[in-house]
């Protein structure tokens, strides 16, 4: 016989007696394990950052994607199991690219982001006419940046398919202390450029290795350039400047 | 030649079996009622001519003459109710003539089928005859194939379910003039409001015994054209002059040539001229 | 008999050198699933307003179904009556694809709403309309639809369409049995065209009248000449006008009698 709680947790939908979802609850575990990513909203435009964990000398840095583009005016950040992302994003793309078919118009960022959480709940039993669902809950978290009609705006995705909008957000292995440094340094009136340095600084705080412009990926969203990765000059550039303010 | 000329009949239906459509003839999609009273006969006909769904008349003339005491209405092809009436009549009065009598209705009613059953329906012709005549009050109608009902309310044309009905709820034996001039126009109204085919106004034809026959042109108009809120008049030089040209009377004379002629000068004094 | 143009020699044929047809086709059962109602619809944009407007009879055949079907409807308002709607739809042709259609559209902007916490833009609106006629691309909505509001900067939008989903933004359309008679007056009398101005110079090449956004009330009475003009020539237009004036103080609907013949 296991402990009482692990009758619980092998039923995906089965709620505990306690009224808890342990899968749901061990999935969010699966994201404090992956590599720690900030999000930063300004009113000029998102920031958003995250560390790449180049782990051998002999991996190739630039195949590390924890950073991509949902549409021309979405980006989003993960943290968790990356490939359970991508079936997120691509779920995400798709909606923007429905949406500007039928509509003209891009996917609102809030919409963007109800679209991936609808999709974060399918998982359990099948029903009769239901065709694949997923086995288990998804094993990542989602910065989503974004710009529309409402102006520059950063949303939190979770697995359990709950999201929140956030001025900086920070998940992952360092978000704790992340979390906090944010907390003590975001105000309202910050530029792009401080959300930057802002972003890479606490990046910095919480890795183990030492920050470089190879080890961390930066990406901004703005009303005029929309969604952009920064490209190596540009990491340099701001991994320059944070050394400079410092 | 007498009669229809048939030369073009290879050449179009060879055109219509590829696909060149026959030109639209102006039906007069129609309501025609006729209604016997005590001393007389009434018919009435609505006034719309339409081609297709487009109104080609919107008051146009259906109840035809044939002879001063019989009067025809008539539904289909217009052309081939206004030339088989004027034939009909010809041949009434002619026949008239030779036999010294009044025409009778039901010899007319007889010529006009004849004539539609030799053209097996091709002459689309539906009509009401009616008139009075020495064996007293005749009302008919006559089918495009050249079937004929001899009865004391009768309707023909698209309106002709609308109007029955109006006969088949009001009509009542004995009906005197007044009210079979009345029962008549409602029947047509009935026609005009509720078949599309119909519309615009009320024609009214009284026939009686011992008195001048009545035709009362527009003797309802339901449908008068409201006033335009607008003034479409242009202010004069808003449309484009490509060209002109101003031919005088002066350069006319270089397209004539005057030719004197010499010949018989009293050959129009040696004619019979009836004054 | 010998044919010189390699007929079969007798028969029936017209001996002409194009192809005879073919033995008479077989007799074939069939079911059809559209019916045309009749009618016409119109619409105008001003400076600040839309005007959509339509005939309410409803016809099949020399038949009047009714003389009261409405053809233009408000889309996505908050009730039965349709209030707090901005987006007014119009639909004429088969006037049962044109209730589906209605609905459809109706639910679509409803829906969006719920979904993205704003009202459907006119122009997100078009293009939705667009992607719903097309799905439908090889069994069609039977109906020629005009879709009017007001566009983002508050002049007045008019999208046409035709039955699979072709659409364009336009200051006029007449649309229905009676759009070959209204289209022409509309040309000439909103956008002024084959209209010069007078002594603007020498015969062709005279100075075009240049087409202005019209007054609401100049608009109303267009649009009521239009369809007084439409009744005395189409029999398949008559009974009431309906009207959509379209502002930014919302909806109103007023109706005209027409003639009922």
């Amino acid at each position: 016989m296991f402990i009482a709680r692990s009758e619980y947790d092998r039923g995906i939908n089965t709620f505990s007696p306690e009224g808890r979802l342990f899968q749901v609850e061990y999935s969010l575990e699966a994201i404090k394990l992956g590599s720690t990513a900030i999000g930063v909203a300004t009113s000029e435009g998102v920031i958003l950052g995250v560390e790449k964990r180049v782990t051998s000398t002999l991996l190739e840095a630039s195949s590390v994607e924890k950073i991509v583009e949902i549409d021309q005016h979405i980006g989003c950040a993960m943290s968790g199991l990356q490939a359970d992302a991508r079936n997120l994003v691509e779920h995400a793309r798709v909606e923007c690219q429905n949406h500007a078919f039928n509509y003209a118009e891009p996917l609102r960022v809030e919409s963007t982001t109800q679209a991936i959480c609808d999709l974060a709940l399918r998982f359990g039993e099948s029903g009769d006419d239901e065709e694949s669902v997923m086995s288990r809950p998804f094993g990542v978290a989602l910065l989503i940046a974004g710009y529309d009609e409402d102006g520059p705006q950063l949303y939190h995705a979770e697995p359990s398919g709950t999201f929140y909008r956030y001025d900086a957000k920070a998940i992952g292995s360092g978000s704790e202390g992340a979390q906090a440094e944010l907390q003590n340094e975001y105000h309202r009136s910050l530029t792009l450029s401080e959300a930057e340095t802002l972003v890479l600084k606490t990046l910095k705080q919480v890795m183990e290795e030492k920050l470089d412009s190879k080890n961390v990926q930066l990406a901004s969203v703005t009303k005029e350039k929309g969604f952009r990765i920064y490209d190596d000059e540009e990491m340099g550039r701001a991994v320059a400047q944070l050394g400079g303010n410092q | 030649m007498p009669g229809f000329d048939f030369s073009n009949y290879n050449r179009n239906a060879a055109l219509h079996a590829r696909g060149v459509p026959l030109p639209k003839a102006t039906s007069t999609g129609t309501t025609i009622v006729g209604c016997i009273y005590d001393n007389g006969v009434v018919i009435a006909a609505d006034t719309r001519a339409t081609s297709g769904p487009i109104v080609a008349d919107k008051n146009c003339e259906k109840l035809h003459y044939i002879a001063p005491k019989i009067w025809c209405a008539g539904a289909g092809t217009a052309a081939d109710t206004e030339f088989t009436t004027a034939l009909i009549s010809s041949n009434v009065e002619l026949h008239s003539l030779s036999t010294g009598r009044d025409p009778r209705v039901i010899t007319c009613m007889t010529m006009l089928k004849q004539h539609l059953f030799r053209y097996q329906g091709h002459i689309g012709a539906y009509l009401v005859v009616a008139g009075v005549d020495p064996t007293g009050v005749g009302l008919y109608t006559v089918h495009a194939h050249g079937s004929t009902d001899k009865l004391p309310y009768v309707t023909m044309g698209s309106g002709s379910l609308a109007a029955m009905s109006v006969f088949e709820s009001m009509w009542k034996p004995d009906l005197d003039k007044a009210g079979a001039v009345e029962l008549c126009a409602e029947a047509i109204k009935a026609g005009i409001f509720n078949d599309l085919g119909s519309g615009s106004n009320v024609d009214v034809c009284v026939i009686e015994n011992d008195k001048p026959t009545q035709l009362m042109r527009n003797y309802e108009r339901p449908n008068e054209r409201g006033q335009k809120e607008r003034n479409y008049r242009f202010p004069r030089g808003t449309t484009a002059v490509l060209n002109q040209k101003i031919i005088t009377k002066e350069d006319m004379k270089k397209y004539v040539t005057i030719e004197t002629l010499s010949g018989d000068s009293n050959l129009a004094g040696d004619m019979d001229v009836d004054s | 008999m010998t044919s010189l143009l390699g007929h079969p020699a007798g028969g029936e044929g017209i001996g002409y050198s194009f192809s005879q047809p073919t033995a008479a086709p077989v007799k074939q059962h069939g079911f059809y699933p559209y019916t045309d109602n009749g009618g016409s619809t119109l619409g105008i944009t001003g400076s600040d307003f839309a005007i959509l407007a339509g005939d309410t009879r409803s016809t099949s055949g020399y038949n009047i179904n009714s003389r009261m079907v409405p053809k233009v409807f408000k889309i996505g308002g908050d009730d039965e009556t349709g209030e707090g709607a901005h987006i007014v739809l119009s639909v004429v042709g088969f006037a049962a694809d044109g209730n589906a259609l209605k609905e459809r559209l109706d639910a679509v902007v409803k829906m969006y709403k719920y979904q993205h916490g704003k009202p459907m833009s006119v122009s997100a609106c078009a293009q939705r309309l667009s992607t719903i006629l097309y799905q439908k691309r090889f069994f069609p909505y039977y109906v020629t639809a005009i879709l009017s509001g007001l566009d983002e900067e508050g002049k007045g939008a008019l999208y046409s369409y035709d039955p699979v989903g072709s659409y364009e933004r336009e200051q006029c359309r007449a649309a229905g049995a009676a759009a070959s008679l209204i289209m022409p007056f509309l040309d000439n009398q909103v956008n002024f065209k084959n209209q010069y101005i007078p002594g603007s110079g020498e015969g062709h090449a005279l100075e075009q009248k240049k087409a202005e956004p019209l007054p609401q009330a100049t608009v109303e009475q267009l649009v009521r000449d239009a369809f007084t003009s439409a009744v005395e020539r189409h029999i398949e237009v008559g009974d009431h006008l309906q009207m959509m004036i379209i502002t930014r103080d919302g909806i109103q609907e007023v109706f005209h009698p027409l003639k009922k013949d």
